[in-house]
């Protein structure tokens, strides 16, 4: 009898659980989530495509008529060389093919990912590859770890959903980090992600110089500095006015703007916010849990965000590190700009400016209210 | 068919790949580089193998003052012709053996006589110190070498800021001659700052802490494990070395990575 | 990287008569495998056996080798590596395990004596089918490269080492390195009856 009412009470908890799984399961990327099936029943794989990667601030276009698991071939060649920091300023850093940030990879939940990664005859050190994607040794670390002049290849499959940084995780790693050797990779959910009209991709990330902020000619890493946390740079997209004036990321009114945001650190926290833009959505720390109407949203070191708006009212957008010296006086500053028709329903603009003569001041001549 | 194949391949064999000392070089190394006298001494590991810190004991030997150069290789090269780029097997060395040659006997450019040879396999390197009558530094008998301080720097560059500023280079097009980087205390040139330099136990960069650690041992160097282990984080530099040695095999050869010999002293 | 690795192949057919005699593969890494100039047998050296007998390296070609580096005093991982291939031997069918051959080199020339490695083999009851290998410390390494086996001795005696089993084809050319100490033996097994086909 009691055995009986509580096997009745434990299927009620049962089939409530998977109700509210259900719900819940809706609610979110409309992905599979709950716990760890997804390691052992792995799909077939069928078919086999060379990768499209993105290239700063441009996001990886997405796969059309995507159906079932494929094998994605991702090819990468590390770079070191001089480039443009900031005007008159260079620096000698370590890349992902040939840019800062390197190439945003787009691949779907379930997909085998063989990355073939090549370091040039010219590099001086070995370089490897650490994908937060991928489950396994050092993600990837380990089985990449290649000399100059030479050509590793290793897979995994993605396992997970959400927005993943990469980065080189050669020894020193951090000096790895900083000289430029990290991007983003995107797992979508089987069913992808939703449509969106613009899609951009930007990573901040820092830069320890010897000399500072603005100091122009070919700047050497300082490792002090990276050891203090001290930088004299922090950049979107690898260098200071990426995303500024020309280089600014361009949307029309009325249009959906999703930005795959990252933050390589390799120390500082981001606190990334669009100027003028609440963000509609934001993927927290780019995994399945969205948080809506958000102002400010902070990036991990080695993480990353979704974050969508809809351009309504044109104009220029800045987009910022809240940290705000950050933005300011270090570089990571960048510019949305929207074209297309004033809403003043929206947003009016100024409408009148008058002189301001206060009734009554105190002795200093500060305006007082008056009871 | 395949029997026929190692037939053939015994014949070439007897031409005899492991080049053996071909003069008595022992007690004059003759034509090859000139050495140094290292006293030997205590030399602290940069990774430790354990919890506590473990000294090495290096023994007194002898080194070259610089590393090989192309001229000095070539002479090893045509005296051991089945070393040459168009002979070694691939087993020996990649396909990019000796790569910046015009061919097989020929440099092909002067400026580069005097510069240190590059692109050489392991299994090359070892040869020629055989047939110099040497033999390649053990790692702890290169580290302890190049820990000696620079003499000729400049006051204001520091040891550590000379080394990361190389490192951070690309490998120029073409390299500059042996003893343009720096002497140290012991009197040996270019030991950082050059070249990248084989030594005898490369793989012997082992950073996981015992052998139970599963598979491949390299798993230290990556992240913060290996940080954990160092002796000293001044010694960033030294991270580098180990994480390159870390991504060699022997029979890799690299437009940056060269040798030195080094010789037991009695 | 296929057609980095396809380009070498050609290269190194153009320049090696040896080549010539290959058929058209598919897979260019297969037949870099296959080919003898990969053999790991000509390095030579002056091996001696468990027996005492020195071992010309080219005289174990024609049988496949199921290949680890390891030393005596070792108490963990050495065991476990020869219980491995024990049991992978054990699993082989006859008419495989007539074709393959289990080859132990010892890390320590100093300790592992041939008489040593003749007590070893028989403590763990060691077949006629196994070969246990001394050579000095400059051919163990040029071993361990050629295996690309990490190893260090210890200050205080013992050595640490990469734990790694390696099959070799008939020619003596890597086929397959099996990393690690929890290894699964029905794999190594498919790849040993696979590698004594081909």
């Amino acid at each position: 009898m009691r055995l009986a009412r509580n096997s009745k009470f434990a299927t009620t908890l049962f089939a409530g659980l998977l109700l509210l799984s259900g719900v819940l399961l809706q609610g979110c990327f409309s992905a599979s989530t709950d716990g760890d099936n997804s390691s052992r029943n792995l799909e077939k794989i069928t078919g086999e495509y060379t990768a499209k990667l993105g290239e700063a601030p441009f996001a990886a276009p997405s796969i059309a008529g995507y159906k079932s698991p494929q094998k994605v071939i991702v090819n990468m060649h590390v770079i070191e060389k001089p480039m443009r920091l900031a005007n008159g300023t260079q620096y000698t850093f370590w890349t992902f093919n040939g840019t800062v940030p390197g190439p945003m990879i787009r691949v779907h939940e379930g997909d085998e990912v063989e990355v073939h990664l090549s370091n040039s005859p010219n590099s001086t050190m070995p370089h490897n590859i650490d994908l937060h994607a991928a489950t396994g040794p050092g993600g990837g670390a380990e089985a990449s770890l290649t000399a100059p002049g030479h050509t590793s290849v290793f897979s995994f499959r993605a396992l997970k959903p959400g927005l993943f940084i990469y980065h080189c995780a050669t020894a020193p790693v951090g000096m790895h980090i900083a000289n430029g050797m990290y991007g983003l990779i995107l797992v979508e959910p089987k069913g992808g992600l939703p449509k969106v009209d613009k899609e951009f991709y930007i990573v901040q990330g820092e830069i320890y110089t010897e000399g500072s902020y603005g100091d122009t000619g070919l700047q050497k890493f300082d490792l002090q500095k990276a050891l203090d946390e001290r930088p004299d740079y922090v950049v979107f997209d690898g260098s200071v006015g990426s995303l500024m004036g020309n280089n600014a990321i361009h949307a029309k009114t009325g249009e959906k703007v999703r930005i795959y945001f990252g933050n390589a650190g390799p120390n500082l926290t981001s606190s990334f916010h669009v100027i003028g833009e609440i963000f509609d959505k934001v993927y927290l720390e780019g995994g399945q849990m969205i948080n809506r109407d958000v102002q400010t949203t902070l990036v991990p070191a080695g993480g990353a965000v979704i974050t969508e708006f809809t351009s309504r009212v044109p104009g220029i957008y800045t987009l910022v590190d809240h940290s705000i010296f950050r933005a300011f006086n270090k570089g990571a500053v960048g510019q949305l700009q929207v074209s297309g028709e004033e809403n003043k329903d929206i947003y009016s603009g100024k409408i009148k400016d008058e002189p301001y003569k206060p009734a009554f001041q105190d002795a200093t001549g500060e305006p007082v209210t008056r009871k | 068919m395949r029997r026929a194949i190692l037939i053939s391949l015994s014949a070439f064999l007897s031409l005899g790949l492991q080049a053996g000392p071909k003069h008595e070089r022992d007690h004059d190394p003759g034509r090859t580089t000139e050495m140094i006298y290292i006293k030997g001494g205590n030399y602290t590991p940069f990774l430790q193998t354990s919890e506590r810190t473990e000294k090495i004991n290096i023994h007194p030997f002898y080194l070259d003052v610089h590393a090989v150069t192309n001229a000095e290789f070539l002479e090893f090269v045509q005296e051991n012709p089945q070393w040459a780029r168009s002979k070694v097997p691939p087993l020996l060395a990649d396909g990019n053996y000796l790569q910046q040659w015009k061919s097989d006997f020929n440099i092909g450019n002067n400026d580069i006589l005097h510069s240190p040879v590059t692109s050489v396999s392991w299994f090359a390197a070892e040869a020629y110190a055989k047939w110099a009558g040497k033999r390649l530094p053990t790692m702890y008998e290169w580290e302890y070498a190049a820990s000696a301080a620079p003499v000729n720097l400049s006051k204001a560059e520091t040891l550590t800021s000379y080394i990361l500023n190389w490192y951070g280079k690309p490998t120029p097009q073409l390299l500059p001659h042996v003893k343009s980087a720096f002497r140290n205390k012991l009197g040996v040139y270019d030991m950082l700052g050059l070249i990248w330099e084989w030594v005898y136990d490369f793989n012997g960069v082992i950073t996981g802490s015992d052998s139970r650690s599963q598979g491949t041992l390299g798993t230290g160097l990556f992240c913060a494990a290996g940080s954990q282990n160092a002796a000293n984080k001044e010694d960033y530099a030294s991270f580098m070395r180990f994480a390159f040695r870390e991504s060699l095999k022997a029979d890799y050869t690299i437009r940056n990575l060269g040798f030195r010999c080094a010789r037991d002293a009695k | 990287m296929s057609s980095f690795l396809l380009l070498s192949f050609l290269l190194f057919s153009c320049s090696h008569s040896l080549n010539n005699n290959l058929e058209k593969i598919d897979d260019p890494l297969r037949s870099v495998h296959a080919n003898a100039e990969n053999s790991l047998y000509q390095i030579g050296g002056t091996w001696i056996n468990q027996d005492g007998n020195p071992v010309k390296l080219q005289k174990l070609s024609g049988k496949v080798q199921v290949v680890a580096m390891i030393f005596t005093s070792c108490g963990y991982a050495c065991p476990k590596i020869v219980h491995n291939m024990k049991e992978i031997e054990r699993q082989l069918p006859a008419s495989v395990r007539k074709e393959t051959n289990f080859l132990l080199i010892s890390f320590d020339s100093k300790t592992d004596t041939p008489e040593r490695l003749k007590q070893y083999a028989d403590q763990r009851m060691l077949g006629s089918n196994w070969t246990l290998l001394h050579g000095t410390p400059d051919e163990v390494r040029l071993m361990s490269m050629l295996l690309n086996v990490q190893y260090i001795p210890l200050q205080g005696g013992g050595f640490n080492h990469s734990n790694i089993i390696t099959i070799l084809d008939e020619t003596g050319s890597i086929y397959k390195r099996i990393e690690g100490l929890d290894i699964s033996v029905t794999q190594a097994v498919k790849e040993i009856e696979t590698a004594t086909q081909s």
